[in-house]
């Protein structure tokens, strides 16, 4: 009895050992996930950056980043004049119509900057990666409400 | 027709045979036989090793996957303004 006792907590011991060891080596080597706290960080192990294809994919992200917000702004003020106008009357006027046309000319423009944007990360890329890239950012462009509610929903 | 000599003898004995082998069985006699012998327990415990280091690496895999979603979620907000403006509006 006491010999079973010592060989499976023995089992069960260095089971456990193995795991967590694995677990940590794994999680801190070929395992790691990319910073959380650098959004950018994401295309360097996704697309096997090197180092100068990176920095340069990561000086791109910072001169685009401060259109991005004014992009955001714009949205949000022309969704907001929607709103309003919308609240405002109860049928269609021409003044929601012209709300309207901005608010689509707005989201337009917005992904006509984004996919120029998007061109040009991937040309830091290698072609097969660059590719890719395109690949899966083509939906942001083609289908935005549709990838933009999927990354709501992951949040 | 004529029985054999020790034919219900015999019979008998079988039937408790049975018997016992069924009962070893659920009080896990053959576990304690195992371990008595030393192959068998290094077998067990290499076992164990051999599948916490296998759960380890598939968690591990598993995580790493979720991680890069995460990323990429994280990613795309920060050059989609429009998703941005979306989760502002959904938070």
């Amino acid at each position: 009895m006491k010999r079973l006792v010592v060989v499976w907590a023995l089992a069960v011991f260095l089971g456990l050992g193995a795991y967590f060891t694995f677990y940590g080596v794994a999680r801190s080597t070929f395992c790691q996930g990319p910073d959380a706290r650098d959004p950018v960080c994401w295309t360097r192990q996704e697309f096997h950056l090197t180092d100068a294809q990176y920095a340069q994919v990561k000086q791109l992200e910072a001169a685009y980043h401060p259109h991005c917000m004014e992009m955001c702004d714009a949205i949000n003020q022309s969704h907001q004049t929607l709103k309003n106008l919308i609240m405002a009357h109860g049928t269609m006027t021409p003044e929601i119509e012209a709300a309207l046309k901005k608010d689509g000319e707005v989201q337009q423009e917005c992904r006509a900057d984004m996919l120029r944007h998007f061109y040009e990360v991937s040309q830091a890329m290698s072609p097969d990666d660059g590719k890719r890239y395109l690949q899966m950012m083509q939906a942001q462009v083609v289908e935005p409400e549709k990838t933009s509610n999927v990354t709501v929903a992951q949040h | 027709m004529e029985l054999p000599r020790h034919f219900r003898s015999e019979v008998w004995r079988r039937i408790a045979l049975a018997q016992e082998k069924r009962s070893d069985f659920w009080s896990f006699a053959w576990l304690f036989q195992m371990t008595c012998q030393p192959k068998f327990a290094f077998a067990i415990v290499v076992a164990a090793v051999f599948l916490g280091t296998g759960l380890a690496g598939w968690q591990a895999e598993g995580s790493y996957h979720r991680d890069m979603a995460a990323s990429q979620s994280r990613y795309i907000r920060s050059v989609d303004p429009l998703a941005n403006t979306l989760l502002s509006s959904n938070p």
